[in-house]
């Protein structure tokens, strides 16, 4: 039995046992006490949903501290829990134990505001990410037919967080970091969304699910290498994480537009940094190389997601570690002058394909 | 666009997910401690005292940047409706696509001769 039409009607007995009536009118098609039920279900999805992609999270983080530590030649955290893997909990209960300072020439509305805007739209984004085809645990949590669109609004509004962080904390180092972001954002969205609308045209459909149905004979990384890799840089680049970590470059803004933030208020910039991660990871594999389908039917798709998002998730892992920081003027340059013109060209290439032997997608 | 259930659900999470977030902080400011000295609440500038304005001149090349983004996002945009039904629009729609193109691409190359789109004279 579907998860969902058992929780649906585990909430429709509570709401029949409180005598609530429903009106007979149709809204959306859906009769109106039906549609409430289906909402609140929906809701209790997104929630599990968001408690796993915490879950993720705190793996992730954990892996990254011990994935540096080994290349750096450290033994990383082994103190907290078995092999310190409860290091990001004690973490956690040692955030809360710490000041809430807010500086007193920040624009305190804006700048209580920015880790909402931040955080809210990364745990949003899981939800609308296509997890398996598995019957008996319905994943695709929320499967309306415009989903990538309101994954790639999600991913674009994020960063304005950031942008709003930074100019409201008055800061010099924050204003600058604030600045950066917004010319790298400038720098990648474009590309980025010119990526995004060539997967459109090969799939024929805005609905992440569908998307990831074109691609059951060829994923799209084959037809589109080109707007793979415009992709894969904008996603380091939106994550900024080093080559492009240039908005909270470390040794020259202090911490960017997060140096005001301290506390469990930075705890949040920081979870979200890292649900960006794993967001990304997901969005890269359902995009590129086919999200939850796999070669043997027995095997969950979850799985195979899973393992795509592992390789993204490993490589900007060690994007992050390994490589230095490229200035400004050189990632505008990237963005604009090669970026963009090469994923036109794949936006005509992937036209092309539509028209021409679009009945293989 | 028809009003979905899901839709509501999604709606409904963008009031819980920041009800959530405000919860912890909540937590978080009753355990804080509120320990309260002169400099406490200057701004960070690496352990120093807080000196001078935060404001900071913007170069111009800054508002150049903006005008092209601004430009190709509003015209990129213009694409999507077409960009899910590329196959039953066919080449003619395509061909108009790669005209509205040309003319962007006109402008930028235009833009990029004239110097306009360089940060700095180090590039």
């Amino acid at each position: 039995m579907d998860l969902f039409y058992f929780i649906l009607s585990i909430l429709y007995g509570i709401l029949k046992f409180l005598h609530i009536n429903f009106i007979p009118f149709n809204w959306g098609g859906y009769p109106v006490g039906e549609w409430i039920a289906w909402a609140i279900v929906g809701l209790v999805e997104v929630i599990i949903v968001f408690a796993l992609s915490m879950l993720l999270v705190v793996i992730l983080v954990y892996v990254f501290r011990k994935y540096m530590a080994d290349l750096q030649n450290r033994i990383g955290p082994n103190r907290v829990g078995p092999w310190g893997s409860l290091q990001l909990i004690a973490d956690v209960f040692k955030l809360i134990q710490k000041q809430d300072l807010i500086p007193s020439r920040a624009d305190r509305i804006a700048f209580k505001l920015a880790p909402y805007i931040v955080f809210t739209p990364v745990a949003l984004g899981f939800v609308l990410i296509p997890f398996g085809n598995i019957s008996i645990l319905n994943l695709m949590v929320l499967n309306f037919p415009y989903t990538v669109l309101f994954l790639i609004a999600f991913m674009i509004i994020s960063p304005l967080g950031e942008i709003i962080g930074g100019l409201s904390s008055h800061n010099k180092f924050s204003l600058y970091g604030a600045l950066r972001s917004a010319a790298q954002d400038i720098g990648y969205e474009v590309p980025m969304m010119i990526s995004v609308i060539s997967v459109i045209i090969l799939a024929g459909s805005y609905s992440a699910n569908s998307i990831v149905y074109a691609q059951r004979n060829i994923p799209f990384i084959i037809p589109e290498v080109l707007g793979f890799f415009v992709f894969f840089f904008a996603m380091i680049a939106k994550q900024s994480i080093p080559p492009f970590d240039l908005p909270e470059s470390g040794s020259e803004l202090v911490s960017g537009y997060s140096t005001e933030y301290s506390g469990m208020r930075y705890g949040i910039f920081y979870m979200a940094n890292f649900g960006f991660m794993a967001l990304t990871s997901f969005v890269v594999a359902t995009l590129y190389l086919g999200g939850w389908e796999g070669p043997f039917p027995f095997i969950p798709g979850l799985f195979w997601l899973l393992i795509k998002a592992a390789i993204f998730m490993v490589i900007f892992l060690l994007s992050w570690i390994a490589l230095g920081r490229v200035r400004i003027d050189q990632f505008l340059n990237l963005g604009w002058k090669y970026l963009l013109p090469l994923s036109i060209i794949n936006l005509l290439i992937s036209a092309g394909l539509a028209l021409t032997v679009g009945g293989w997608f | 666009m028809s009003l979905t259930p899901e839709m509501t659900a999604l709606a409904l999470a963008v009031v819980v997910v920041p009800i959530i977030v405000s919860m912890l902080l909540a937590v978080a400011h009753k355990f804080s401690p509120k320990t309260y000295g002169k400099y406490t609440n200057d701004n960070y500038e690496c352990g120093e005292v807080t000196t001078g304005d935060f404001q900071a001149p913007l170069p111009l090349q800054y508002l150049f940047f903006i005008i092209a983004f601004i430009i190709f996002d509003v015209d990129f945009l213009l694409l999507l409706p077409w960009a899910g039904d590329v196959k039953a629009l066919g080449a003619g729609a395509f061909m108009n696509v790669v005209l509205f193109i040309a003319i962007l691409l006109f402008g930028f190359v235009y833009a990029v001769r004239k110097g306009y789109m360089r940060w700095a004279d180090v590039g």
